[in-house]
């Protein structure tokens, strides 16, 4: 007689069935959180890094411009004392330059005078696998949540400064984290599985309407005639940058021409 | 990477994970409006009879010259002036080919189709613009007094018209004749003789450098008409000026013409000294006849900001003829 082996397979029941697809779901939805999360976060960085790189080419110079304009008011309403729209128009003129000098004045030095955000493939990687593992979106309570946030955080700035060093080591630590090891019953993991597959979709489509609210945004209309121009070999910015110096120089004149009168 | 297992109470999504890094900039919304307008406005373009007109910039300047100018006349007192709004102007002095394609006719006394036209009253002036405009649906006009000077300044402040750089600016007595004269010469009573048997002349237009902002000839070669009538300057600042209101006015000005009665000249000619030629120095032809016109007078056109757009505006070679 052939003898048979018979494999003893255990039937899952319902909920683990169940389970296993929301798991599956889940797992795909991780994926793509991680994608997104990575296609927000960089976009996120090139244009805080042409923000910081507008202000330290254009934004001053406007501010320039508009402190000389300021003074130029001043001196009019200063030689007219008895015009009011000359004194209205110095006021004026005045808050405008304290509105661009604040705001030109706004941003990180530091990162002012690096290039455009171009991260590497292995940079890349490395923030999908951390936003795919840590997202704050699959937390099990407030305090693992607070945990991933942090976590995040971390890994969002280490991703803009380009540390890939930094983000191993975010990864290493979150892996051997004793925090991150939970274990329950089946029904609790099924109800815990639906609900993270719920927010996870909140989280996709908040990420889809923030990076809509970003490409909307006249940051990004201005970024995306700047890499057109860096494409065919210009550089919009210093053309603008010269336009406002060519300013700047007649508006100084004209200071220069009120004070010696 | 391995899924961890989750465990433990899950509360909705409050906040995005990462912080939104777009807030409104109003230097940002600023340098778009100057694209757009950059865009729809370029710096330079050719009209239809092969016209070069640039974009003037809006700005603040100083109109008028310094007490202590050489040469300075009465009616040149110093303001502040706003030019507000962009236009265009001519970069160089309207030729005779190009009067020639608009009105049929030369009235040129030098004749020569780069030269200058001259010997154009106000009025003929006005109506080359009017005939333009019809030929190419867009406004052309005579600049202002303001903007004239605005553009002759170019933004520096400077004058090219002092003695020693006229000669590469301009054309005025001293250069524009078959030797060159002294302005110790001209200060004679026989000035005009003197003119006249040197043979000074106009010149093809742009031979001599633009200015900063690529304006020719804005120094002699020809008087230019402006759109004002002639009249004191304000002592504050102004914006926009268009000069007097259309009068015969009782009211007589610094140098002893009276206020709205003939229109603004400006830049000197071929046959004016250095001095004459000066960025502030101002002319105008009162003879008590409804439409002076004299040999060394032409001008360059206008044309507001808001007439130009890219893609409506005809092309050499595109428009109609005038009928």
């Amino acid at each position: 007689m052939p003898s048979h082996s018979r494999e003893i397979v255990r039937k899952l029941n319902p909920e683990e069935e169940e389970l296993d697809r929301q798991l599956v779901e889940l797992a795909k939805l991780e994926n793509q959180i991680g994608d997104r999360e990575l296609e927000l976060s960089t976009l996120q960085a090139q244009l805080e890094q042409f923000r910081s790189r507008y202000m330290s080419v254009v934004g001053r110079r406007y501010a320039e411009l508009d402190r000389i304009e300021a003074k130029i008011a001043q001196l009019l309403a200063l030689k007219n004392p008895d015009n009011a729209d000359a004194r209205q128009q110095a006021q004026f003129r005045r808050e405008a330059a304290e509105e661009s000098t604040r705001e030109a004045g706004c941003f990180d030095n530091t990162t002012s005078n690096q290039g455009r955000f171009t991260p590497t493939g292995e940079l890349k990687n490395l923030f999908r696998m951390i936003a795919k593992a840590m997202h704050p979106d699959l937390a099990a309570d407030e305090a693992d949540r607070a945990n991933r946030s942090k976590a995040m955080t971390a890994a969002n700035k280490a991703y803009r400064e380009g540390d890939e060093e930094g983000l191993r080591r975010i990864l290493a630590n979150w892996d051997s984290s004793p925090d991150n090891v939970v274990g329950n019953d089946i029904a609790s993991r099924l109800v815990r599985a639906i609900r993270s597959i719920h927010r996870v979709r909140q989280r996709l489509a908040a990420i889809a309407e923030e990076t809509r609210q970003l490409r909307a945004g006249e940051l990004f209309v201005l970024y995306e005639q700047c890499e057109k121009s860096n494409a065919q070999g210009q550089d919009l910015l210093a053309d603008i940058a010269s336009d406002i110096n060519d300013r700047i120089e007649a508006a100084k004149n004209a200071e220069r021409t009120l004070l010696e009168n | 990477m391995d899924r961890k297992q989750i465990g433990g109470d899950i509360v909705p999504v409050a906040q995005p994970a990462f912080p939104v890094s777009v807030r409104r900039s109003s230097l940002i919304h600023r340098t778009l409006a100057d694209l757009k307008l950059k865009a729809e406005h370029p710096s330079v373009v050719i009209n239809s009879i092969g016209m070069k007109l640039v974009c003037i910039q809006p700005g603040m300047f100083i109109m008028g010259s310094p007490a202590d100018e050489a040469g300075r006349g009465d009616d040149e007192t110093q303001h502040p002036v706003t030019i507000s709004k962009k236009y265009y102007i001519g970069a160089t002095q309207v030729t005779q080919s190009q009067w020639k394609a608009v009105m049929g006719n030369n009235p040129s006394c030098f004749q020569g189709d780069e030269c200058p036209v001259e010997g154009v009253s106000w009025d003929d002036a006005a109506d080359f613009c009017y005939k333009l405009s019809a030929k190419e649906g867009k406004r052309y006009r005579l600049p202002t007094e303001a903007e004239w000077e605005y553009s002759c300044r170019a933004g520096t402040g400077a004058d090219d018209s002092l003695v020693g750089k006229l000669d590469d600016h301009g054309w005025s007595a001293i250069n524009s004749g078959d030797v060159r004269l002294e302005v110790l010469q001209l200060d004679t009573e026989d000035q005009e003789w003197l003119i006249y048997d040197n043979n000074c002349r106009t010149h093809p237009v742009a031979q001599k450098k633009p200015n900063a902002w690529g304006l020719y000839d804005m120094h002699g070669n020809v008087l230019e008409w402006c759109s004002d009538w002639y009249g004191d300057y304000p002592d504050t600042a102004v914006k926009d000026p268009s000069g007097p209101p259309d009068s015969m006015s009782v009211v007589v000005g610094r140098n002893g013409f009276p206020s709205g009665a003939g229109r603004v000249l400006r830049g000197g000619s071929y046959q004016e000294s250095p001095q004459r030629c000066r960025t502030a120095s101002r002319s105008n032809i009162i003879y008590f006849t409804p439409n002076p016109m004299d040999g060394d007078v032409g001008f360059r056109v206008a044309m507001d900001g808001t007439e130009y757009l890219s893609e409506s505006f005809p092309r050499a070679g595109e428009a109609s003829s005038v009928g």
